[in-house]
């Protein structure tokens, strides 16, 4: 790449790489996971960015990398067996009983790791991105109805295991 | 959404948790790294192709030419043949028509036209194994189809994955990450292993029914009998692992949309030539893998295509030449599946009608015959002995 382009990978790095790494991080349940993920979604992106025909194209094909990697690459649905309960301390979240919100966040990781990955990749595009049903098939190359499908899954499993989250019996309706 | 929803709000908590990271270097290494090994591939299989022209072996007439092992090897249930050379595959790619036509000529090729042997569904050896599509009502239905034409389900229920063994007596398929093995007549899965993932690669039997190929934390060969798990080797960088009928033979694709050919035990594997150019299709995804590693069957995707699915075989490839090897068959393939002994099951759809069409190993036609209607919304899986 020139130099132009150089800097403009730069700054498009710079500026996206933390969004793409909550996703990631939401998908594999890891931070070195998530890394490894960023890492290679953003080196597929560095390859092609010749080839993008505009720089804001380019976290959208990062995240396409990024979400066909996890869901089928050969090596790539992986999910923390252990959860990394040392971390929750350090980015904590808005909520008045820090214990009672890292419970909820361990319990609610535990679920996701128990989703297939794509169920998990549908559950992150549509409550977490908010994409449409539409938008999330395009992303991961699959038809509406397999979304519907593996979302109505995944939902299903959730309000089984997070009890908080009883309440999604609305979720999927309300969804676009 | 008309209002915050509850989940949106405990996943970006939980997002919350991820430590920013500086990806930039990571990255443009991995880059260089990526194009290296692309640059790599290139280079070998160009070296390979001079040393063969050099060689002179290009021009050999064809009564003496050197047969690569895979081609030379007997097609049938005994056969057995070494790798596939890298200099035979790569060579063919590169060494124009001359040396495509020199190995390919002498490999069984089908008749343009020939007749059945029989038409009857009755005489149709072994079993048919249908899987249900995951978005309909057959929803993780595992049906088994013999000669008598009666169908039957002999799996139901949650499971990502299925493979049928050679002699279909067992299945082993994946659920919640345990790898389970049920017999077809029976009703008692046992878990053979835990922690399997198996988005890319569905549990595949060796040839004599006692190993699996799994993806574990790497993808490897699970003793069924003592739980042992053996990794491949690295330099087997692939996914969708596929055994010939013989055992000697892995036929696997590459993360660009390529496909591999290399020795259950040998450290790299020999790309087989480009495939795709011909109507913008490559083969991503091999299904089965006749009984030395010389043919595969194959689902074509586009070539730009970044992530296959799987789906049923709908062309079969030569995996010396790349070549796709054309079937006398009529109406579309939806289809395509080799049995350990060679012999090659082809499904056809022509004007709502599904046909099952058997070939012997060296493309004698022994039987054409209809599928019975109750079978049509499933996906061919398996053909076993």
């Amino acid at each position: 790449m020139d130099d132009a382009r150089d800097f403009a990978y730069a700054d498009f790095v710079r500026e996206r790489s933390h969004a793409l790494l909550r996703s990631a991080f939401l998908l594999t349940g890891d931070q070195h996971l998530a890394e490894d993920l960023v890492q290679e979604a953003l080196a597929r992106t560095h390859r092609a960015w010749s080839r993008l025909e505009r720089p804001s194209n380019a976290e959208a094909y990062a995240r396409k990398v990024m979400y066909h990697a996890q869901v089928s690459f050969w090596r790539r649905p992986k999910v923390a067996e252990a959860l990394p309960g040392d971390g929750l301390e350090r980015h904590g979240g808005s909520v008045d009983d820090p214990a009672e919100a890292a419970v909820r966040r361990i319990t609610l990781q535990r679920a996701l790791a128990t989703l297939s990955p794509k169920q998990r990749a549908v559950i992150v595009l549509r409550y977490f991105e908010d994409h449409t049903e539409a938008e999330a098939a395009q992303m991961l190359g699959v038809s509406v109805s397999t979304v519907k499908t593996q979302c109505g899954r995944a939902l299903d499993r959730l309000r089984l295991l997070v009890p908080d989250l009883r309440t999604l019996a609305d979720v999927q309706e309300a969804g676009r | 959404m008309t209002s915050p929803n509850p989940l949106h709000e405990e996943l970006r908590e939980l997002a919350d948790v991820v430590v920013p990271a500086d990806l930039y270097e990571r990255s443009l290494i991995r880059s260089r790294r990526i194009g290296r090994r692309e640059a790599a591939i290139g280079t070998t299989a160009a070296v390979l192709a001079l040393a063969l022209l050099g060689s002179g072996l290009w021009r050999l007439p064809k009564g003496a030419e050197p047969a690569p092992p895979t081609a030379a090897a007997p097609v049938g249930p005994s056969a057995s043949a070494p790798v596939i050379p890298a200099a035979s595959a790569a060579a063919t790619s590169q060494g124009g028509e001359t040396g495509n036509r020199s190995f390919g000529a002498h490999r069984p090729r089908p008749h343009s036209s020939s007749s059945p042997r029989s038409t009857a569904l009755g005489d149709l050896p072994g079993q048919i194994f249908y899987a249900g599509d995951d978005e309909g009502e057959d929803d993780g239905r595992l049906v088994r189809l013999t000669g008598t034409g009666e169908s039957s389900t002999v799996l139901s229920g949650a499971y990502s994955s299925a493979g049928v063994s050679p002699d279909g007596s067992r299945i082993a398929y994946v659920n919640d990450g345990a790898l389970m093995v049920v017999d077809t007549d029976g009703d008692d899965p046992r878990q053979v292993y835990a922690g399997t993932t198996s988005g890319a690669q569905p549990p595949a039997w060796s040839p004599e029914g006692g190993r699996l190929l799994i993806d574990a934390a790497e993808p490897g060969v699970l003793d069924v009998a003592t739980g042992r798990l053996d990794p491949l080797s690295e330099g087997l960088d692939g996914r969708h692992f596929r055994w010939s009928g013989d055992g000697t033979t892995l036929v696997y694709a590459t993360s660009d949309c390529g496909l591999e050919v290399a020795g259950t035990t040998a450290d790299s594997g020999t790309p087989v030539p480009d495939q795709s150019g011909t109507d913008g299709r490559a083969a991503c995804v091999p299904v089965s893998v006749d009984a030395t590693g010389s043919l595969v069957s194959v689902q074509l995707e586009p070539a730009a295509a970044t992530e296959p699915a799987e789906a049923p075989a709908d062309a079969i490839l030569d995996t010396v030449t790349g070549d796709i090897v054309d079937l006398p068959v009529t109406g579309k393939i939806i289809g395509a599946v080799f049995d350990p002994d060679g012999n090659l099951l082809v499904r056809s759809q022509k004007r709502g009608k599904n046909r099952l069409w058997l070939f012997a190993p060296d493309f004698t036609l022994l039987v054409q015959a209809r599928e019975p209607s109750a079978l049509r919304g499933l996906d061919l899986l398996a053909y076993t002995r």
